[in-house]
């Protein structure tokens, strides 16, 4: 047996273990934090990290540990992630690959449906439906699931129709291959590259959104922490207690980098062509 | 070099950078191309033929590429010594080039007089209303019906031959000393690639053009050219007039190509002649005569050394080959 | 050659697309006639050869046939069977008796399969659909020695096709045609994306097959010579019309209609002092747009011998001495005459 694929390829692994870091500290957070991440101090109110006291990376404006909240939003933040790009990715690839290989009539109403959600800027538009639906966490995985699926919707169904005009397809159908076949056996394949991209850049993109919604109000309430909404209250005090900010922050650019790093390595990966070069 | 020898390339070496190392893909490659002559070359996809004629007009893109030896002398100086601002000079007025995919060398946005025009006011200084003039007189010379109302066109309004004889038009628009036709009717039907090969062949006599003719088609290299090189993996493997080359072919690798193509008339009773494998990968090049593998009179020193070109001296003319069954007859030519 | 059995009759086959405009609500404003009427047939075991220029319609009456194009009339006689006619699912069960091999060597395979996997697909999708018993390990087999018999050693089995070079991805094309084992394969121009010293290794492959496996062929392509060589009738297509059928020896030595003529003489002859003496016809123009509707004939604009009557009388096929057939006015009258 040959070291997988993935532990070869360094820029895959690299985004592999970060992600794994993160599941890591997710898992954690349920079981053990270093403070109670809800509960407020007024005597400790927005100390700078010190190892002295065991605020890591200092606390807020309640006195709350800072890092406690972070380790804790970070489940609130992955299953928002995943969740709503698993959303937009299924229905919208359903719908992408169906436009696509059937054309005609059935292309023409996806299409101009999927129009109409992409002429709204994403985050306008889960403001807007978060607006309807409410503020709930559930709601913003549907919300940015919405978002998304315009998005993987023309990915798939451009990427199916250039797939189309190829001769196997034609090599298939001409030995009796049937529509679910070839979907199966050489489109949903071969557009994989594509989608993964797409899927890798998802993911990172909904930490923002959702941090961007939490920022505004409209995401995870308080006083449970999400990154966003982490982002949101150090706005006021990060002039003079930067560690506020900086720590989410860092948690979200550091997991976005990671989610791009692994769909970059996977694209490569998964595609024979780039596979042991002769 | 002769007194008629218009262009002279001694030694071309261009190699491209790929992942899997140094590709070299045109290896010492030197001919004389003589006024007012067809020098044909001829090789298979890989062999170099395309890139020797970019390199002779420096339009290799670097990176990946990179003209590293050799000398193109045209009127007495180097090209690949001359400065970027002379070249372009050069190009377009001196040395045009028509490519095998007329859609893609045309702008698809810009009218098709104003394209022919442009060359036209950057190399002769003319004004736009003569330049324009001049195009429309360009279509008319090379066979577009209504030359008037199809100048205002877009290319793609434009069939396959059509855009090919706008393409000609703007290559012969300066009267260029050379024509570089790279594979000009591959692209093309037969019936369409005759009326195009018999334009390039009136407007060469017509304007004492000598052409360089870059093609795999063996049939269209025996109507059109006066010599022949033979590619092959990034060389010259010969080099001959078109009768002697098809006459009595001396390079395995020639005789092998002449032989395995189907014949008009012969219908097919007899198997046909081929040469076995496929061509060398031009990364990993084992020492020695690359064509060896493939060769069925390959000998023990085609493993182990490349064979010098060798030049022949024959009624016909001369005649070079670089091949191990032709031991220094002759005096040795360019290495 | 003895007569042997009709393996395939084409019964004037029609085959027309559509022109739409309109971009919500499309309407039908006219028609291209990619194949507009044309009957042949095809001998157990012969090759025939459909030559022509791009757009003449050769590549779509191979699809038609094979019923990847939509018929718009006509018969396509199959051992008697009308496959224009047949249901489905009875139509993938005559699949396994005619296979195509593609054009293009580089988008004819599926990128992420084994070459292996490409050649056993079309046995697995038959045993998938029980119209054939094998198992994995015999489908396995079967396709390792087919590859084998196309010159693919098994050590690239597990190879993927980027990984071969042109020629050899047109060699697992091939396997996977022969892997139902077919009697009629519809060769869409096979070689002609094949440098020259391949493509005769190409085409000797194909011949021995053919005497191996008792193959028929239609064999499509633009190069006169590769058909020439190859079939041992050829059909001369020119805007959706067969304007000319003969035996490849007859057609070359004395061709009749004035395009099989240009044809011909168009041809480059890489023999350079015959290339010198010989005379070309030059046609003029290009090949019209096959929507447009036209009585008469449809080579009447380009044609060198056109006369005033070719532009009303469509000219049909008549026979013009053994196995020779011409649709052109020139040779009707005489033989009114």
């Amino acid at each position: 047996m040959k070291t997988p694929r993935i532990v070869r390829n360094k820029i895959a692994l690299a985004g592999l273990i970060v992600i794994l870091l993160y599941v890591l500290m997710s898992i954690v957070s349920l079981f053990w934090l270093p403070f109670n991440p809800v509960a407020m101090n007024s005597a400790e109110v927005l100390q700078g990290p010190s190892l002295a006291s065991g605020h890591l990376f200092g606390t807020d404006e309640f006195g709350r540990d800072v890092l406690s909240r972070i380790m804790k939003g970070t489940s609130v933040s992955f299953i928002i992630s995943v969740s709503a790009t698993a959303l937009g990715a299924v229905i919208g690839i359903f719908m992408g690959v169906w436009a696509g290989y059937l054309g005609g009539k059935t292309d023409n109403a996806i299409m101009r449906f999927a129009d109409i959600l992409f002429a709204f800027p994403s985050l306008l538009l889960a403001i807007f439906i978060m607006a309807i639906l409410g503020e709930h966490t559930y709601n913003v995985v549907l919300a940015i699931g919405i978002v998304y699926i315009p998005q993987f919707a023309r990915i798939s169904r451009g990427s199916i129709i250039a797939l189309k005009g190829n001769e196997f397809i034609r090599a298939a159908k001409s030995n009796g291959a049937g529509r679910t076949y070839i979907l199966r056996h050489h489109l949903l394949p071969n557009i994989t590259a594509p989608l993964i991209v797409q899927i890798s850049l998802s993911l990172s993109t909904a930490i923002l959104l959702e941090s961007a919604l939490s920022f505004l109000g409209l995401g995870v309430q308080p006083p449970d922490p999400s990154w966003g909404n982490m982002l949101s209250s150090a706005r006021k005090v990060m002039m003079f207690a930067p560690w506020t900010a900086i720590y989410p922050g860092l948690a979200i650019v550091l997991l976005v980098l990671g989610f791009n790093l692994l769909g970059d390595g996977l694209r490569d990966i998964l595609d024979p062509r780039l596979r042991n070069v002769r | 070099m002769h007194e008629t020898t218009i262009l002279q390339v001694e030694g071309l070496v261009t190699e491209f950078k790929s992942e899997r190392g140094i590709v070299n893909a045109v290896n010492k490659v030197s001919f004389d191309l003589e006024r007012g002559q067809t020098l044909g070359i001829v090789g298979e996809s890989g062999s170099g033929k395309s890139v020797t004629n970019l390199s002779i007009l420096r339009l290799i893109e670097y990176p990946p590429g990179r003209i590293t030896g050799g000398k193109v002398l045209f009127h007495d100086q180097d090209l690949l010594s001359v400065s970027e601002n002379e070249m372009l000079s050069i190009r377009g007025k001196h040395i045009s080039m028509i490519f095998q995919d007329p859609l893609t060398s045309l702008n698809p946005v810009i009218k098709v007089w104003k394209q022919i025009a442009e060359t036209l006011m950057l190399h002769q200084g003319m004004k736009k209303q003569e330049a324009k003039k001049q195009a429309i007189e360009l279509l008319r010379i090379i066979g577009i019906p209504d030359p008037e109302m199809r100048a205002e066109c877009y290319p793609h309004q434009f069939s396959g031959g059509m855009r090919q004889r706008v393409m000609i038009a703007m290559a012969l628009s300066c009267n260029p000393d050379i024509l570089i036709a790279d594979e000009p009717t591959t692209a093309l039907d037969v019936t369409i690639q005759a009326q195009i090969l018999d334009l390039i062949r009136e407007k060469k006599e017509q304007y004492q053009t000598s052409v360089i003719m870059i093609t795999h088609d063996l049939g269209v290299i025996a109507e059109m050219c006066d010599q022949v090189c033979v590619m092959y993996a990034g060389r010259i493997v010969e080099r001959a007039g078109v009768e002697a080359l098809f006459g009595s072919p001396k390079h395995p690798y020639t005789r092998g190509l002449l032989e395995s193509i189907p014949r008009m008339g012969n219908v097919g009773t007899q198997r046909l002649h081929s040469i076995k494998g496929s061509p060398p990968d031009l990364a990993n090049l084992p020492p020695g005569c690359p064509f060896r593998d493939r060769c069925d009179k390959a000998m023990d020193i085609c493993a182990s050394q490349l064979p010098p070109e060798v030049v022949l001296q024959e009624a016909e003319g001369e005649r070079t080959v670089a091949c191990w069954l032709y031991p220094q007859e002759g005096k040795h030519g360019r290495a | 050659m003895a007569e042997r059995e009709t393996l395939l009759e084409v019964r004037d086959l029609k085959v027309h697309f559509p022109l739409e405009k309109g971009i919500l609500f499309k309407r039908k404003v006219g028609a291209v006639r990619a194949v507009d009427g044309i009957s042949f047939t095809v001998q157990q075991g012969e090759a025939l050869g459909l030559v022509g220029e791009s757009g003449c319609g050769k590549s779509t009456t191979i699809l038609a046939i094979s019923r990847l194009e939509r018929i718009t009339g006509g018969e396509v006689l199959f051992s008697g069977v009308d496959l224009a006619s047949l249901s489905e699912s009875d139509l993938t069960r005559e699949r396994q008796n005619f296979q195509i091999i593609f054009q293009d060597p580089y988008s004819s395979l599926d990128p992420r399969m084994r070459a292996i996997d490409i050649v056993a697909e079309p046995m697995s999708i038959f045993v998938k659909k029980g119209l054939l018993s094998l198992s994995e390990e015999e489908i396995k087999e079967k396709a390792l020695s087919l590859l084998e018999r196309c010159g693919l050693s098994s050590i690239y089995a597990n190879r993927y096709p980027h990984e071969f070079s042109g020629g050899q991805r047109q060699r697992i094309g091939i396997a996977r045609a022969l892997s139902l084992g077919p009697k009629l394969i519809l060769a869409d121009e096979p070689v002609s994306a094949l440098d020259v010293s391949i493509q005769s290794q190409i085409l000797n492959l194909l011949k021995d097959l053919q005497k191996e496996f008792d193959l028929t062929f239609l064999f499509i392509a633009h190069d006169l010579s590769v058909v020439e060589y190859f079939c041992d009738r050829i059909a001369v297509m020119y805007l959706g019309n067969i304007v000319e059928m003969a035996s490849s020896k007859e057609l070359n030595d004395n061709p009749l209609h004035p395009y099989t003529r240009a044809l011909l003489s168009a041809v480059p002859v890489p023999d350079p002092i015959a290339a010198k003496k010989r005379k070309r016809i030059i046609l003029k123009g290009d090949v019209p747009s096959p929507s447009a509707v036209r009585p008469g004939c449809p080579f009447y604009e380009r044609c060198p011998k056109a006369m005033p009557r070719c532009k009303e009388v469509k000219p049909i096929l008549t026979e013009q001495g053994k196995n020779h057939q011409v649709a052109c006015l020139l040779y009707e009258e005489s033989s009114d005459a």
